[in-house]
């Protein structure tokens, strides 16, 4: 479905990605793993259409998505939940996610649906309706950026760093959902996780980004095994 | 700027200097007006353009210093029958006090709050002196010891504040604070992580530009033998630097000569249609804006040599 | 008899001061929510991190339509609104997207400052030349006849303009709370990488606030044409009074900007009456200047 083809990406004279490639097949859960200024969110961003590659393409359900706009490249069914959540904060929580269906028509067509589905996936947030976002506690925000991601009803969606900021229990309750999102509704995912351990229990493959570089890619079962893996994340990170 | 051999600049500037000081004995009246008139555009405008170009700082009511300049010579002249030349000098002071008060409350702001307050700042001026009738109120003054002072004798005046100004704009170029300037105007953020404390380096230069508009600003009245709060207040002289820095080419020295002698040509040539020059003018600036953002001096330089004039 | 002749007629000028400030300040929240409409498309531009200095120009162009549609062919100003206004909107639209984006989108937004400050010289230069530098007025003998409430008397004009503005705070009210341009104009500001990553265009952003921009500033203009009177130089007072408003309120909320029209119009003209009216303009720079220098996120917001 996402194919990104050897893509080299610069701010300015400064490259962070070498030859990256990645693909994510179709209702696969796909996780990237990395440390801190690995180039994790430099990739997103540029599949998002916020940088563009110096050289190498990417591809989205065989379009390319070199010259297209942001607003162009979500229309074609990618949605994202921000790294730091992304939301607005003084506009409400319902208002956030109907914002989440403003890029296609047919998400607008169906929004009354999306918005019930997300509020049976998130109770909370219904309770929460006319909150102002910026006072919902963590866990809370982060269920409403996954929601409004949600309400685009999209083909691909994109996690960046979700677990970052949350309590421990919340980060695994959080991914337990993204899991029941998968399972339930068939949706691909791309996964960018720092938590290493969390990100593979729920990932069907993987990719480890260093410095700019993919290092290691494999099944979630053969790189929990990866003694490299192990060593590098498991005992420093989380 | 250019990298010219150092004695051809020398050998250019000595010619320069030398038509600048002979001119007046050779020409008419009216021309010498005018080119007093183009001598005293360069001074306000190269402070207008090196602000804007170099440092981002867009003032808009720059008519503030112009006004308080002519006020200050004509009220210690004319009321207080100061002798002109320690007019001028205060008027000058006056303009950087002014410039003090405007650029140390407003700068730590936002871009456009700042250039929003200029213009507030010039518009209070404008309705203090117009209801201030010690001043002349809404008729303004007359400054009767323009008659007894030769046309040259002013001429030289603008010449002279004209030097002043490229001089100042060439030192601070080569002084640690120039060194500042540029690390800021490459990144702002990336030079006051190094230790550069923009907000003082604004303000110096802002009240720097405070003391030679006003001083351009009282050579003007002398001209004109009369002060007026909208011809010293008044908009027209903050479109006047806009233009001139604007078509000239924002941020170099050059620049603005050459949008001076533009600006002061248009007006002539189109005196008998005062509107149009006027609409023409605003149309000339908007083009070549959106056309040739380095105005008509950075064209020429882009053909000579590569150059990024800094317009953030 | 004489002293009581005299505190009768004391008592009286009392009354009759009072009464006179209670109208003058009726009047003055009449005008005052007519002001804040002015600032509405103010605040949206800075919001979007834009000023327009041709702001108050737009207003007094939109004025000259309207007096040169009652010239030429006697409409009244009201109904030349059902002209000027989309007139006004395609205009701002046209320059938005010609001449406006292309600095903005590139972040240039020193150089949009520049395009508008010339862009509003040319606008007062080319009304100059058509319409002369005389003051014209586009008042119409039933707007000065006044409501009468006791002993009140409240202007036609001033009541027209009061709740036009109302009525397109109204509508603004539920374009930016029930409409999706709406709520994209809102999310913008808060967090602009979000909004674009939720395929919000910012060209299409400052389209909608340029337009919006427009038809205020028409609706503005007109009139205050016909409640004052105007000239090509009156651009710049209609860019800084509501400047003054949008700094009192501060930006973000649409009730704040109606209240710190309301405030400004009082304070406007109270110190007419008390001060005189040609300290009025000076009074309000001066405070929009303390203003600026104390509380610049205006005086409803708590300090983040």
């Amino acid at each position: 479905m996402l194919e990104v083809d050897q893509i080299n990406v610069a701010y300015g004279d400064l490259q962070i990605l070498f030859d990256v490639s990645i693909n994510v097949r179709r209702r696969e859960l796909v996780t990237l793993l990395g440390p801190n200024g690995a180039g994790k969110t430099t990739l997103i961003k540029t599949i998002m259409g916020l940088l563009r590659p110096k050289s190498g393409s990417i591809f989205f359900l065989g379009e390319k998505l070199d010259n297209l706009s942001t607003a162009e490249i979500v229309k074609l069914g990618i949605a994202i939940v921000p790294e730091g959540r992304g939301l607005f904060p003084l506009m409400t929580v319902k208002e956030n996610l109907l914002m989440g269906a403003y890029a296609s028509r047919e998400a607008r067509a169906k929004i009354r649906d999306s918005l019930d589905n997300v509020y049976n996936l998130f109770p909370r947030l219904k309770e929460r309706e006319n909150q102002l976002a910026g006072t919902l506690s963590g866990g809370e925000q982060q269920m409403l950026a996954i929601g409004r991601a949600l309400m685009s009803r999209p083909k691909l969606l994109i996690l960046d760093e979700p677990s970052l900021g949350l309590a421990p229990k919340l980060v695994v309750s959080m991914l337990a959902t993204v899991e029941k999102i998968k399972r339930d509704s068939g949706l691909t995912i791309l996964l960018v996780e720092q938590n290493v351990r969390a990100a593979l229990q729920i990932a069907d493959r993987g990719y480890v980004i260093e410095n700019g570089r993919i290092v290691l890619e494999g099944t979630a079962e053969d790189m929990l095994k990866e003694e490299y893996v192990k060593k590098a994340y498991m005992g420093g990170l989380k | 700027m250019l990298h010219i051999n150092r004695l051809r600049l020398c050998l250019a500037l000595s010619i320069t200097l030398l038509i600048l000081g002979f001119f007046p004995l050779y020409s008419g009246l009216f021309l010498t007006m005018a080119v007093t008139m183009i001598l005293i555009y360069i001074a306000a405008a190269e402070m207008w353009s090196f602000l804007a170009g170099h440092l981002g700082v867009i003032s808009l009511g720059q008519q503030t210093f112009i006004g308080l300049g002519m006020y200050t010579t004509a009220i210690l002249n004319e009321i207080y029958k100061w002798p002109l030349l320690a007019s001028i000098i205060f008027s000058g002071f006056t303009g950087a006090i002014a410039a003090a008060f405007i650029s140390l409350s407003f700068l730590r702001l936002r871009g456009f709050y700042f250039s929003l307050a200029t213009i507030l700042a010039a518009e209070i001026l404008l309705n203090f002196f117009r209801n201030w009738t010690f001043a002349g109120a809404a008729t303004g003054m007359r400054l009767s010891v323009g008659y007894e002072i030769p046309i040259s004798i002013i001429y030289y005046g603008a010449c002279i504040l004209s030097i002043m100004s490229i001089l100042t704009i060439y030192c601070i170029h080569k002084s640690k604070l120039g060194f500042a300037i540029r690390a800021i105007g490459c990144d702002e953020e990336a030079a006051s992580e190094i230790g550069v404390n923009t907000f003082i380096c604004k303000a110096c230069c802002f009240i720097i530009s405070g003391f030679i508009t006003a001083l351009a600003g009282s050579i003007f009245t002398v001209q004109t033998m009369f002060v007026h709060p909208q011809s010293g207040f008044g908009f027209e002289w903050g479109i006047a630097l806009v233009f001139i820095s604007v078509v000239g080419g924002l941020g170099s020295i050059m620049g603005p000569i050459i949008g001076s002698v533009i600006y002061v040509g248009l007006r002539s040539i189109l005196s008998g249609y005062v509107g149009l020059s006027l609409l023409l003018q605003g149309a000339l600036c908007i083009t070549i804006l959106t056309i040739a953002p380095q105005g008509v001096w950075g064209t020429i330089l882009k053909h000579a040599k590569s150059r990024k004039i800094p317009f953030k | 008899m004489a002293l009581n002749e005299k505190t009768l007629t004391d008592r009286e000028k009392l009354t009759m001061d009072w009464l006179i400030i209670l109208s003058l300040s009726l009047r003055a929240l009449l005008f005052g929510g007519f002001l804040g409409l002015a600032a509405c498309g103010l605040s949206l531009g800075f919001q979007l991190g834009f000023i327009n200095a041709a702001h108050g120009d737009m207003a007094v162009l939109s004025a000259y339509m309207s007096w040169a549609l009652l010239a030429m062919f006697g409409i009244d100003p009201f109904i030349s609104l059902i002209l000027v206004l989309p007139i006004m909107f395609l205009i701002g639209l046209v320059i938005q997207k010609f001449l406006l984006n292309r600095f903005l989108l590139k972040g240039e937004v020193d150089a949009a400052l520049i395009v508008t400050f010339a862009l509003g010289m040319t606008i007062r230069n080319l009304l100059q030349i058509l319409f002369s530098a005389d003051m014209r007025s586009l008042a119409q003998p039933y707007m000065i006849k006044g409501l009468h409430i006791g002993f009140l008397v409240i202007p036609f004009s001033y009541l027209i303009d009061f709740i036009s503005a109302l009525t397109m705070f109204i509508i603004l009210h539920f374009f930016f709370t029930k409409t999706f341009a709406g709520r994209a104009l809102r999310a913008v500001p808060q967090n602009w990488e979000a909004a674009m990553m939720l395929g919000i265009k910012p060209e299409i952003s400052y389209l909608y606030a340029m337009g919006i921009m427009a038809l205020t500033q028409a609706i503005f203009g007109v009139l205050m044409g016909l409640t004052y009177t105007f000239n090509p130089n009156s651009g710049p007072t209609y860019l800084l009074l509501p400047f003054g408003v949008v700094m009192l309120a501060g930006l973000g909320s649409l009730k704040k900007t109606f209240i710190g029209g309301l405030i400004m119009g009082e304070i406007l003209i109270l110190c007419g009456y008390f001060i005189g009216s040609q300290y009025q303009l000076i009074t309000l720079y001066i405070i929009t200047l303390i203003i600026i220098l104390f509380k610049p996120e205006g005086l409803f917001t708590r300090r983040s």
